[in-house]
């Protein structure tokens, strides 16, 4: 914080205004210090590593890195402010909770104004907090939010897979498939029942790989309510309400709140 | 007269170095009163000078900038700020204050008259960053070019009117007032109490440093040799790879490369920011070495951050403890398949012997092969110990024994997290690897790559 002359600064309760993720890369105004940013930039994603409820806003300035705008730096202050309201936060792994794992995932649709490619995201969920998270811009552009649905469970899928061998072999234990939750009934049809529609059947390899996934019953897809899509957190910003209650459920508390 | 042309457009003093060397370059090709009815340029070339190419000094101009991707209705020009005239080639040194780039180009257009607003470029950045001490030093030193231009200066005008007067006749009597060889610098007054730097010995010098510098690290091992804390953490550093019989003492054979190494030095400090211990590290030169001729693989695997969570989680979930240890020197430890040759360190050469070098046998800091070199030590010691490595995640080691007991160690490089749900098996694993690594027992877990955890 000192380094980047904000010690002073009012913090700020979230990362990003609601509605506010409509930059681009040709934004008017003036460029602002590239350096400066990068290093902002930089040891932000090192505090990702214990902060899920940063991934995204962290995600979204990191692609303005090559030519940074004015504001664009007014988004990495902003996130800056809410680290410094929110020092103490950190992930909490409960003892002796006996849930299953649980993953989560959810897209955004051609969130990426320059380019138009979707943001996908993930989230594991074990002994009562968030292990693994994911909030990544879509390697292809989609047509539609089926498909770029799509793409982000296949990508939760592979880290899925390999997730569940690594536990295997820790816990000793034979798992059975992973419950992974979507809020979009049309992909989970889709990857459920092997119909070939007119609509997609241009979404070849992803297609085919998480429905033998499901066949094999290596996952299980289920439907959940859009309220209760954690990964919301990892693709677009939210409400303050909506986004502290995420941020609890992932496990992400305050030291007082632990003890 | 730079603080005329710097104050003449509002220009912040951090950028002297180019208006002295643009103020000498104006007054080279001034007349003076060193040389009659010339310019000093003029005397020196024998040519007189062009002054067609003159612009006001901080002057805006637009800079032609050509980008090959740019398209037909894009600006083509860039406004810099002009910064004198080009040492290297011919072209203006022009700067853009936002991105702080110098550009050298002739294709210029020049607004004279106007300048840059440099407040408020320079109030953006004193938001983000504290200009303040760097310009203030920058102003002391730029004070002091100002007094030997203004000297030079008066001369020089009173030297022009002069000649004025006595235009078309060649004055005979009229003595060119002599300039001084070297002008006689007075302290100023306000620094009469204190003793200043100029009269230090170096050996003084040192010590001073040592005091009011204990945070910064000597870079050269000619000033680390002088302190006592350094030659003391040299000669550790040079015991422990003794100890570790990283190397032997060979001829120089006559095609191998040898690479050199240097000392690195490091003060480590405590929570309380005291000073701690003073390290010094033996390293090797590694960006000599050559892929394919000195080394052939150098990947080495890293854990993953979404493994150390999960088996956070999962010792969470379970109530097992984690515990924490540290390899000391975990690279000295890696043992190398290539012939590696290297110089005697500075300071430690062997005497009557100094044009032997050291056949390395063991890895050393530095070496592109080091880390993997440590990684396929560490692995071989967990196969012979009976842990099984996941084939998903190379860095992580399990060890099952009956009645369902576990050991599950995850390893990032030089340090080690593990937990059990058997105490005997820590335990055993703990003195197995003390006797095989110099370990530094951090007991239970706290601190992990930076990650606090409670």
């Amino acid at each position: 914080m000192k380094r980047f002359g904000l010690e002073n600064y009012n913090g700020v309760k979230n990362p990003m205004v609601p509605g506010s993720n409509r930059l681009t890369k040709q934004e008017d105004g003036k460029k602002a210090d590239a350096t400066l940013f990068k290093q902002i930039v930089g040891s932000l994603m090192y505090i990702t590593v214990t902060r899920p409820d940063l991934a995204y806003s962290v995600c979204l300035i990191s692609r303005f890195m090559a030519n940074p705008m004015e504001s664009h730096m007014m988004a990495a202050k902003r996130i800056l402010r809410y680290i410094r309201a929110t020092t103490d936060l950190g992930v909490f792994y409960r003892k002796g909770c006996e849930d299953e794992m649980l993953a989560y995932t959810d897209s955004d649709y051609a969130g990426d104004l320059d380019d138009r490619k979707s943001t996908s995201g993930y989230v594991f969920m074990l002994s009562g907090g968030a292990v693994a998270w994911s909030s990544k811009k879509q390697p292809v552009v989609t047509l539609s939010t089926t498909e770029a649905e799509f793409v982000a469970a296949a990508s939760c899928a592979c880290q899925c897979i390999w997730l569940q061998q690594i536990l295997k072999q820790i816990g000793g234990t034979e798992r059975k498939c992973v419950k992974v939750l979507y809020d979009n009934s049309s992909t989970i049809k889709l990857a459920k029942n092997p119909v070939l529609h007119g609509r997609s059947k241009h979404i070849d390899v992803r297609f085919h790989f998480l429905r033998n996934l499901t066949k094999d019953e290596v996952i299980d897809i289920e439907h959940c309510g859009t309220n209760e899509q954690l990964a919301d957190i990892m693709t677009k910003p939210l409400r303050l309400e909506l986004f502290e209650k995420f941020r609890a459920a992932l496990g992400v508390n305050s030291a007082e709140e632990i003890n | 007269m730079v603080r005329c042309l710097l104050e003449e457009k509002q220009m912040p003093a951090r950028f002297w170095p180019d208006t002295v060397k643009w103020t000498y370059h104006i007054l080279n090709r001034s007349p003076t009163s060193a040389v009659k009815n010339k310019t000093s340029e003029e005397c020196w070339s024998g040519v007189k000078p062009n002054v067609d190419y003159f612009r006001v000094f901080g002057c805006i101009g637009n800079v032609h900038v050509s980008n090959p991707q740019e398209l037909k209705l894009d600006a083509r020009s860039q406004k810099c700020v002009m910064l004198g005239y080009s040492e290297e080639s011919k072209g203006y040194k022009m700067v853009d204050p936002i991105t702080k780039k110098v550009i050298v180009s002739k294709d210029v257009v020049f607004e004279e008259e106007q300048s840059w607003d440099w407040r408020r470029t320079e109030e953006d950045k004193n938001d983000m960053l504290d200009w303040g001490e760097i310009d203030a030093d920058i102003y002391v030193s730029s004070d002091e070019e100002n007094e030997t231009e203004e000297s030079l200066e008066e001369g020089e005008s009173s030297q022009s009117n002069d000649a004025a007067i006595s235009h078309g006749s060649i004055p005979s009597n009229v003595a060119a007032p002599a300039l001084p060889e070297r002008r006689v610098t007075r302290a100023p007054a306000y620094l009469q109490d204190y003793i200043r730097g100029e009269n230090f010995e170096a050996e003084e010098e040192v010590q001073s440093f040592s005091l009011f510098m204990v945070s910064a690290d000597p870079i050269y091992y000619e000033e680390a040799a002088k302190m006592k804390q350094w030659r003391d953490a040299m000669d550790m550093e040079i015991g422990a790879i003794l100890k570790n019989e990283t190397w032997e003492l060979v001829d120089a054979p006559k095609q191998a490369k040898i690479i050199g190494v240097k000392w690195v030095y490091k003060t480590k400090l405590n929570e309380n920011g005291e000073v701690d211990k003073c390290k010094a590290r033996l390293v090797a030169k590694g960006y000599a070495q050559e892929k394919g001729v000195d080394y052939n693989e150098v990947f080495a695997p890293v854990a993953r951050w979404d493994t150390i969570r999960t088996v956070i989680a999962l010792a969470a979930r379970n109530g097992w403890t984690l515990f924490q240890l540290d390899v000391q020197s975990a690279f000295l430890y890696g043992e190398l398949n290539e012939d590696v040759y290297i110089a005697q360190p500075p300071g430690y050469e062997i005497n009557g012997e100094e044009k032997k070098v050291y056949k390395l046998k063991k890895a050393l800091y530095g070496l592109k092969q080091a880390p993997r070199a440590w990684f396929s030590r560490i692995e071989g010691y967990f196969d012979k110990e009976g842990f099984e490595r996941s084939s998903y995640e190379h860095t992580l080691f399990i060890k099952k024994e009956e009645k369902n007991r576990i050991l599950i160690v995850s390893l990032y490089v030089d340090d080690l997290i593990f937990t059990s749900n058997d105490s005997i098996m820590v335990s055993k694993f703990k003195e197995s690897m003390k006797k095989e690594f110099e370990m530094t027992d951090l007991g239970e877990m706290k601190y992990f790559l930076g990650v606090e955890i409670r």
